[in-house]
């Protein structure tokens, strides 16, 4: 039997105290895609077959002194955390299977196509703003930094500019 | 003292082991409150569900709350948290661009990971564009570089942008989300909502706001000393120079400005400032030193901030680094800044690549 969710306003206090912890240990926010910036990053060279971080101006902040392993990356690990947070959330939960989120009249194939399609977007999208909804929008924007708000505005000022050409993505 | 790992309490293996133990209770949390299911996410665009706003607007006043007050009763130095920079143009962009891929992906990249995590296949498919995404922007990075690096702001707080005092713009932050949920609670006034453990929170959210702003009212400007200007003060011997370390005895312990005496900002209080002197003031950044100053000129003290904090100083004076391509006037304030540098006892760094010209100076690396 599935549980109801947590009230929002508790989970969002839950994440707030999470991210004062981040900061109060690590001294840094909680992030995600710069995690996926390491693994890229790490991938690259491998493929390159460099550990050289000065080769690339675009990997080199991702690869500090040319240690290549992205498992030695606080983000990685803080991210592979999460995975594992969110498996046994689910799981406790009863809200573990298989399957695909969507709206009513889409089938899953294109939904999975989308979904891709938008995971490029703010692949490309959080590497032009050096950060994405965790590590701009909340962890930047808990900290007045003022890129972080032009994030938190132009991004869901697009988000909904663009929602009634995507409408029947999610009806 | 915290943050545990920049005052010396924490190796770096002790906060590498506490990255996994934090994204647990972070992908919990998402999980707990609705955030892995693509459809609730994309409600927040349609104004059916309002979950994304709320969780992310709670966290977003709690953090900032908590992070505020830990500062203000000194068990956090916030000059110590790593502030993002600011990049008006390419965040703006950014911002832009990954609006439109949240709305039609649905899942932002760390609720897609726990989307998979709990089956989803799109919040895989999510994971596999946005790695694409990466390696695209890696790829093209030549040409966009020029871009990307424009506009550049620096670590800049939303409060100094526009001449608030960080406890007025904290209550802004604080006043416009309540305001915010307000509106949302009688958007899907449908849904039952727990409403006297909202209204607790939203309570006390309100009252530390309030107190932020007495607490930090004041919106007077420090007077500056660049590291420079200080550095030849000291070699100049001046006799009335006074400089205070305002950072904790550890830190000072570990490296500090030659002839500085570390005091706590509490105990400046009871420390004679005799209007000849000239007294200097530093932390790891400004903040802390900047509300000292505001103490000591009310004393009476011909009282200076140190720009920048100790890392200028590093930088600047200590430890001045010079890229392989500088410029004639880089290459001009290098010289000067070895001449202090080695006065000091430093080590003038040469032939830095410039992508790791200020990398290296930060004690670990940055992203999102």
């Amino acid at each position: 039997m599935t549980r109801k969710y947590l009230d929002p306003y508790l989970a969002g206090v839950g994440i707030g105290l999470v991210l004062l912890a981040a900061y109060a240990i690590a001294g840094r926010g909680l992030g995600a895609s710069g995690a996926f910036s390491s693994v890229v990053a790490a991938g690259t060279a491998a493929v390159r077959g460099t550990t050289d971080a000065s080769t690339s101006a675009a990997v080199a902040p991702y690869l500090p002194r040319g240690v290549v392993s992205p498992l030695s990356d606080w983000l990685v690990l803080e991210l592979l955390g999460a995975v594992v947070g969110g498996f046994a959330s689910a799981w406790f939960a009863g809200r573990l299977r298989t399957t695909v989120e969507r709206g009513a009249g889409v089938a899953a194939g294109t939904r999975v196509y989308f979904a891709a399609g938008g995971g490029v977007l703010m692949g490309f999208g959080a590497k032009l703003a050096r950060g994405c909804t965790s590590g701009q929008a909340l962890s930047g924007g808990a900290l007045l930094a003022t890129g972080s708000w032009i994030f938190i505005i132009t991004c869901f000022a697009a988000g909904y500019a663009l929602a009634p050409l995507a409408k029947r993505l999610w009806r | 003292m915290m943050p545990l790992s920049e005052t010396g309490m924490f190796g770096p293996l002790a906060t590498l082991a506490a990255a996994p133990i934090v994204g647990f209770a972070f992908g919990w949390f998402l999980e707990r409150g609705g955030l892995a299911n693509a459809r609730k996410l994309a409600g927040q665009f349609y104004l059916t569900d309002l979950t994304v706003f709320k969780v992310m607007f709670s966290a977003l006043l709690t953090a900032m709350l908590g992070a505020f007050w830990l500062d203000r009763l000194g068990v956090l130095d916030l000059d110590l948290v790593y502030l993002p920079e600011t990049f008006v143009f390419p965040q703006a962009v950014g911002g832009v661009l990954f609006g439109a891929g949240f709305l039609v992906g649905g899942l932002c990249p760390g609720t897609s990971c726990v989307a998979a995590a709990s089956g989803r296949l799109d919040g895989l498919a999510v994971i596999g564009g946005m790695l694409l995404g990466v390696l695209a922007f890696n790829l093209t990075f030549d040409w966009i570089a020029p871009f990307y690096d424009s506009t550049a702001l620096g670590q800049v707080r939303l409060t100094d942008a526009i001449g608030l005092s960080r406890g007025a713009g904290v209550a802004l932050v604080t006043a416009v989300a309540l305001a915010g949920f307000a509106v949302a609670s009688r958007l899907d006034s449908q849904l039952p909502t727990s409403n006297v453990q909202g209204r607790a929170l939203a309570l006390v959210a309100a009252a530390l706001a309030v107190a932020a702003v007495f607490a930090e009212g004041s919106t007077m400007p420090p007077r500056f000393i660049t590291a420079p200007d200080l550095a030849s003060r000291i070699m100049r011997r001046d006799p009335d120079l006074r400089i205070f370390d305002l950072r904790t005895a550890a830190e000072f312990e570990r490296f500090h400005i030659a002839g500085a005496q570390q005091l706590s900002p509490y105990s400046l209080r009871r420390e004679p400032l005799p209007p000849n002197w000239t007294v200097v003031l530093y932390g790891n950044g400004e903040s802390r030193a900047a509300r000292a100053w505001a103490m000591a000129r009310d004393r009476g003290a011909d009282a200076f901030v140190l720009r920048g904090g100790v890392r200028e100083w590093f930088v600047r004076v200590y430890e001045p680094r010079l890229a392989t391509d500088a410029t004639p006037a880089e290459r001009a304030e290098f010289e000067q800044a070895a001449g202090f540098s080695r006065f000091f006892g430093g080590k003038p760094l040469v032939d830095v690549p410039r992508n790791l010209l200020l990398a290296a100076a930060s004690i670990r690396r940055r992203g999102c």
